[in-house]
């Protein structure tokens, strides 16, 4: 991967800059900020819904699967008399059906992001850009893979890399 | 989210900030990293971690006398046979709720105050779930054998019993451990990050391995976010649940002063109750030591001092329902039990809890309390005892005088129900203080993104 | 800002975590199957007597019958071990010479009882009772396999506890007539007739299902 980084220290900036290069059809625009900067869904094509996707459907599967698992285990497994209640007593699966659709639906939830982000991924070329760690505290770095420098508009305030 | 931070405040004084001194998102970052960083805490912070590992040691005989000897150790006996273990376990896993409440139902809530200290609140609840989960362990008197409460292919061809309550709250405490340690791992990865940026040598490595290299990409802060919202969607069911479950261990035995249909709110208002009283009694020292003034504000304490009231209410509301429906019903023993309750061998205590949990909270009806933090801490340790002292109450004030007289009998805890209690501050203590060392005690990413959009 | 890892290391821990999980599916699978297996239950199992008695000899080829030897097996819990009386019935006067039978002449002599070792060993919270299986339709080779065909005696099955439940749960077919249950070898008349007798017999011996899963049945 390679490409030209943008560097900026206003959010604001950033966002005119990503405007102006999605009207101009640069598909491969990534922003690395310090927080989540919400206008920016709108201008790149995020899909959180994939998470929310996983998540609902890893509940669903977990619920039902603890309460099939309970009702084959105490209904057809070994039925077994306690207090004359019936076998299939399905208020008291209720408690732990809904701890476990939680349960997984958090394991689903946490590793959704990994597994969708592509993380753990420790070596990556935009770790080479310079003054890249500034990210983590006051820069918003725009990201344009594979084109270089001179194919882009020029920008007001931000300072350029190749990479 | 500043429109509704600032619906909050309604009264008429000027309104305590939420992030106070004007810092800037880049102070935030640089000052919270350094906290990490380089070693600001100093020596006491060695006195204070020496004093918990010697509590450790306490721990570690007291769990080594009871695997070599057997619960015998313990005051326990036929007629209380839930003694100290079950009130610290009650007491341990009700702390561990203010955690969640702040950082999963108020960020529901969009209550942005909640973000400079839901980190430490989360360290706090899952060390509390890690303590509380030690007793019943330890209680099964053969705590190896502990993966018999799960299901898994046995040769006996047996299943957990699902009609328990005991196989709920394994299920409930587990998930709850769980669900905690995965949301507030979620929220620290990019605050690993942001400290591995200012890192060097080997700190920098082990930071950057922590932090999964993150690399704030617009596209992993929309999965990221996302993600942390569903955890707090489903983490705030759990605020409510895992006590409802911890609380039915009880109210479906028919024990009288157990079996009430009240316990289930009743067990999840104490446990914020006593939550949230911890939540003050560590946020007023540490951020007096760790000179963190700036971002747990008096805003923060008293909200905190806000919800403690409130819950105390419930819970006091809790006690008069118990004690109108066991007069109520008329019932011999129930009747009994109440009069136990005010005149046993267990009352005195009754009464300092009544004190502490009923009476006392009631100075936070003045602001001029609610904002004076060392009054809140000396009330929040007292709501502390009341509260372990309520658990006491129901565990062996109940069970002491069941519906066998012959069996009637005192509970005496020994020395081991003590030391182990004794030893679970040293646990909390110890990790707690690594925790406030080595990770960011405030949320960095998230008190950057409240600065920015306060200003807007 | 460089990179703080090498590029090798993304490609290492992926496979590492591949690994670690493949590891962890295998110790699980292997444990599950342990405690099944032959090593662990001791199915099949032989267990060295101080004499080398032969059930085949005795019970199949002779056709003794089996309380001729285990004489309580229908009256009591334990269905008995002869004493060495019982074998000097025969040995007073067959074999008398041979070197296999000496320890019996020993015993008798010194009047000192024969240490038979235990084959199946149930563990201590198990109340098997032989009178009630054998009263109830179920007969000797049910739990003990084709004993008549053993030459030295071993375990014939796992006896664990699912073990034991697969019949608790459905014993209907497995119950033989009163006068069957002490022969070998019993089949039913023909298939048809093998359900109307099952239904007979869960009858006659008055078989409640649902007390036989209860935990106290067993467990006392």
């Amino acid at each position: 991967m390679s490409g030209t980084a943008i560097s900026f220290a206003a959010s604001e900036e950033m966002i005119e800059a990503v405007k102006t290069l999605r009207e101009r059809d640069f598909n491969h625009v990534d922003v690395y900020s310090p927080y989540h900067v919400k206008k920016l869904e709108a201008l790149l094509p995020t899909r959180p819904s994939r998470v929310s996707r996983a998540v609902f459907l890893a509940v669903a599967l977990g619920a039902l699967a603890a309460y099939g698992f309970m009702y084959w285990s105490a209904v057809r497994l070994y039925p077994f008399d306690v207090a004359g209640t019936p076998h299939h007593s399905w208020p008291a699966f209720l408690p732990v059906t809904f701890e476990f659709g939680v349960l997984m639906g958090s394991i689903t939830a946490f590793f959704s992001v990994l597994f969708f982000s592509g993380l753990p991924r420790y070596h990556h070329p935009v770790f080479d850009i310079e003054g890249f760690h500034r990210v983590t505290r006051d820069r918003f770095v725009i990201v344009v893979e594979g084109v270089s420098p001179t194919a882009l508009p020029q920008f007001e305030k931000g300072t350029i890399h190749e990479f | 989210m500043s429109s509704k931070v600032d619906k909050v405040e309604r009264h008429s004084h000027p309104p305590d900030p939420v992030v106070g001194g004007g810092l800037s998102g880049a102070d935030v970052v640089d000052d919270i990293s350094a906290h990490v960083l380089t070693d600001r805490l100093g020596q006491i912070w060695w006195v204070a971690l020496g004093c918990s590992l010697l509590l450790l040691t306490v721990f570690a005989i007291s769990v080594a006398v009871l695997l070599w000897k057997g619960v015998g150790v313990w005051g326990i006996h036929d007629t209380v046979g839930w003694g100290l273990a079950i009130t610290n376990f009650v007491w341990w896993i009700g702390i561990g709720h203010a955690g969640t409440f702040i950082s999963a139902f108020l960020l529901l809530m969009s209550q942005g105050w909640r973000t400079s200290i839901n980190r430490f609140a989360e360290g706090m609840t899952l060390l509390a779930v890690a303590c509380a989960g030690v007793f019943p362990l330890l209680h099964l008197g053969r705590p190896w054998l502990f993966y018999w409460l799960m299901p898994y292919p046995n040769r006996m061809a047996l299943w957990p019993q699902w009609r328990s309550p005991l196989i709920w709250d394994f299920v409930a405490v587990s998930t709850y451990g769980s669900v905690s340690l995965l949301f507030w791992y979620l929220g620290l990865v990019p605050d690993l990050a942001a400290v591995r940026d200012r890192a060097t040598g080997r700190k920098k490595k082990v930071y950057a391995l922590l932090c999964l290299g993150w690399r704030g990409s617009a596209y992993h802060w929309s999965y990221h976010q996302r993600a942390y919202l569903i955890l707090a969607a489903l983490a705030t069911p759990l605020v409510v649940s895992v006590h409802s479950i911890v609380s039915l261990d009880f109210s479906v035995a028919i024990l009288p002063g157990w079996h009430s249909t009240i316990f289930p709110p009743y067990f999840v208002a104490g446990a914020i109750l006593s939550g949230f009283a911890m939540v003050i009694t560590l946020a007023v020292p540490l951020r007096a030591w760790m000179k963190l003034e700036n971002y747990i504000t008096l805003k923060h304490l008293e909200n905190s001092a806000k919800l403690m009231l409130i819950t105390s209410f419930i819970v006091t509301y809790g006690y008069a329902s118990e004690i109108f429906f066991g007069w109520w019903s008329g019932e011999v023993f129930h009747m009994a039990h109440l009069k136990h309750l005010f005149t046993g061998a267990y009352s005195p205590l009754w009464f300092v809890v009544l004190l502490c949990n009923s009476i006392l909270p009631q100075l936070l009806w003045w602001r001029k309390f609610r904002t004076s933090p060392w009054a809140l801490f000396w009330l929040s340790l007292a709501v502390n005892v009341g509260m372990w002292g309520e658990r006491y109450i129901i565990v062996v004030g109940t069970l002491y005088k069941d519906y066998l007289p012959s069996a009637w009998r005192l509970y005496h805890a020994t020395i081991w129900d003590w030391g182990l209690f004794l030893g679970t501050f040293g646990l909390f203590g110890s990790l707690f203080l690594l925790f406030i060392r080595y990770v960011p005690v405030i949320s960095i990413h998230e008190m950057v993104e409240l600065i920015k959009e306060d200003k807007e | 800002m460089s990179q703080v890892f090498p590029k090798k290391l993304d490609g290492v821990l992926r496979i590492g975590c591949f690994i670690t999980a493949l590891m962890f599916l295998f110790v699980l699978l292997t444990l599950i199957g342990l405690t099944r297996s032959s090593w662990v239950t001791g199915e099949n199992r032989f267990t060295e007597q101080p004499i080398p008695f032969s059930h085949r000899h005795h019970a199949g080829e002779l056709q003794i019958d089996c309380r001729y030897c285990h004489t309580s097996v229908e009256t009591s819990a334990q269905a008995g071990l002869p004493p060495t009386e019982t074998c000097m019935t025969c040995h007073s006067q067959l074999y008398t010479q041979d070197e296999v039978t000496a320890p019996i002449r020993r015993s008798w002599t010194e009047d000192k009882p024969i240490r038979w070792k235990r084959v199946i060993e149930l563990p201590d919270f198990v109340y098997f009772a032989h009178n009630v299986h054998v009263n109830n339709g179920v007969a000797c080779t049910e739990c003990h396999g084709r004993v008549d065909r053993m030459p030295l005696m071993s375990q014939a099955h796992h006896y664990t506890m699912g073990w034991c439940l697969e019949c608790h749960k459905d014993p209907a077919r497995r119950l033989r007539p009163e006068e069957e249950v002490f022969s070998p070898e019993w089949s039913p008349p023909d298939h048809q007739q093998r359900e109307e007798i099952a239904e007979f017999l869960m009858k006659k011996y008055d078989v409640e299902l649902s007390r036989l899963t209860e935990c106290s049945s067993c467990h006392r």
